[in-house]
């Protein structure tokens, strides 16, 4: 029986892998700018997802949150040595029109970066975004006022 | 779809490299947990002997307190930046009043015990961390902290009992400034505190309600006895602030129809006689930054900032290449006027303006914050210590002295 829970649990976070996964780290390299913090933040995600087993119940809810958490905390701890992500989106292949969108993205603060990508592209709800970076509706809310703005201001002139 | 969100369409335009290992069916496995990181072992270890280090310098450092890096001293106004105060978690309210300077920091973390700091206004020291039940919810603008001789007034919310259903019940609490404990505090039920007002009247309370029909409201307490006597229904749907003038309770919040935007462009007046939403009026600006003193209200605008009566008269005062500076922030100076702090595009840099009560620019100075690498969310203006206080996004907040000749 415990086996079988097991395997459960592994065909959903399965499933959540192939159905969420290019989108997940789509939205952490605009989040990060950083293609391989992307990478490791998802593969720590999925990691502690498959650890937790039945432990976990909304697998999809669950590895969006955990993969935000864990890239905010590594920008975080970036800032404090003072080191940047700066060029570790020049190596990284793709359209001028992302990368534009992606440099104006790492003019915001972090929580308004999060908050647009998780709204503008992923297309979740306020409530869902406010649960995954563990802040209030209505804080999202004025995040995403700011973030439009000044988006707006930095992609103004930029093709797209 | 908006514009915005087609231009959040070329991510889709973007390669997704394989980040998990597959294994030979397609299939998600299980991945090896990485090993340290050879790097961030050789990191780990430099910076423990740097932080044993520099232990002695931090130490004589904060022992010295020697005002830091000033630049560009204006005719009458000198900024002297002091220290940074490391106070944990995400500054996101402060208050100056009742002895101290009031931080709320909301933790970084699920599980962090919420705590109140209070700062010696003179020192910048840490005097006490107050273990609260709840913090004021905003992350950025400030709100949900009061400082008033008798005591700290904070409203957030506070997680329900287990099996109790979903969400939190907002909540109003004091803090006694004589033995930093918290000494009353007062559940609202389903939902969350916005923001506070008290006076004479009573305790006014903005909510964020969660209970059967959901909604913004304002809960009216008795002073004396914090009975709530009145909740108010207000016609909108995210509201920021509330705040007496003029006799009346007002709301800032969304005009309606704003759906899932933030235009808080309205203030909502109720009347304290009834305990009624009477009416509204609409503000020259959707910026959500309001400082209020109890007989003046002013909006921060793109290009400036406006002095507005409720009933009509608006002063508005431009500030001149304030549009070179960016996420301005702005304090009632106690008399009426107003302090305006804006950080530059240059990180650490900031402009320091102040705005007479008649809507004139008297003094204006810039200066360099030390450590101020992002955004600043709140700041709080101490009258009787001449201090701008600033709440840096991450963890400081840092006392801007004003020496005015």
């Amino acid at each position: 029986m415990l086996e079988r829970v097991a395997v459960t649990a592994h065909e959903a976070a399965d499933r959540t892998f192939r159905e969420e996964g290019p989108r997940l780290w789509r939205a952490l390299l605009a989040f990060t700018a950083d293609p391989e913090l992307a990478s490791d933040a998802m593969a720590e995600a999925y990691a502690q997802l498959l650890g937790r087993g039945s432990a976990v119940e909304a697998h999809d809810r669950w590895v969006w949150k955990a993969a935000f958490r864990i890239a905010a905390g590594e920008l975080h701890d970036r800032r404090r040595r003072a080191s940047s992500t700066t060029g570790a989106l020049g190596s990284y292949e793709m359209p001028e029109p992302a990368f534009d969108l992606i440099d104006a993205l790492g003019r915001l603060s972090p929580n308004q970066r999060a908050v647009a990508v998780l709204r503008l592209y992923v297309d979740l709800p306020t409530r869902e975004v406010a649960h995954i970076l563990g802040i209030g509706q209505a804080t999202v809310r004025v995040h995403l006022s700011q973030a439009r703005r000044r988006l707006r201001e930095l992609l103004e002139g930029t093709d797209g | 779809m908006d514009d915005l969100r087609e231009r959040f369409r070329v991510l889709d335009d973007v390669d997704v490299p394989h980040p998990l290992p597959l294994g030979r069916e397609g299939r998600l496995r299980v991945p090896d947990r990485p090993a340290p990181h050879p790097r961030r072992v050789a990191t780990i270890a430099v910076a423990l002997v740097a932080t044993l280090a520099s232990l002695v310098i931090l130490v004589r450092a904060f022992r010295a307190a020697q005002p830091e890096e000033k630049i560009d001293v204006a005719t009458t106004l000198s900024v002297n930046p002091g220290v940074p105060v490391p106070v944990g978690g995400v500054p996101n309210a402060l208050a100056v009043g009742a002895g101290g300077v009031w931080v709320s920091a909301l933790p970084t973390a699920d599980g962090d015990v919420r705590h109140l700091t209070r700062l010696d206004p003179v020192s910048g020291e840490v005097a006490a961390r107050i273990e609260v039940p709840a913090l004021p919810m905003w992350e950025v603008g400030g709100g949900g902290l009061l400082a008033l001789p008798n005591g700290v007034w904070v409203t957030g919310s506070v997680d329900r009992a287990e099996g109790a259903g979903c969400c939190g019940d907002a909540i109003v609490f004091r803090v006694d400034p004589a033995t930093n404990e918290v000494a009353e505090e007062i559940d609202l039920g389903p939902g969350s505190g916005a923001d506070l007002w008290i006076d004479e009247t009573g305790v006014w309370v903005l909510v964020f309600d969660e209970g059967p029909e959901p909604g913004i409201s304002v809960a009216r307490l008795d002073p004396v006895s914090f009975d709530e006597v009145a909740r108010i229904p207000l016609p909108t749907d995210w509201a920021k602030q509330v705040f007496a003038s003029d006799g009346s309770i007002w709301v800032h919040g969304n005009r309606e129809g704003a759906s899932d935007r933030v235009v808080p462009d309205v203030l909502f007046q109720i009347d304290p006689a009834t305990n009624r939403y009477v009416g509204k009026v609409d503000l020259p600006s959707e910026e959500f930054s309001l400082a209020v003193d109890g007989t003046s209200i002013w909006q921060r605008a793109p290009d400036g900032v406006i002095r507005v009566e409720p009933a009509g008269t608006l002063t508005r005062v431009a500030l001149d290449g304030m549009e070179e500076f960016c996420c301005s922030h702005i304090a009632s100076d106690g008399a009426g006027g107003l302090w305006v702090i804006a950080r530059d595009q240059d990180p650490g840099r900031f402009r320091v303006v102040h705005v007479t009560a008649g809507g004139e620019i008297d003094d204006s100075a810039e200066v360099r914050v030390p450590g101020a690498v992002l955004e600043s969310v709140t700041i709080a203006f101490d009258p009787e210590h001449q201090t701008i206080w600033l709440a840096q996004y991450e963890d400081t907040v840092t006392p801007l002295r004003l020496v005015r000749v």
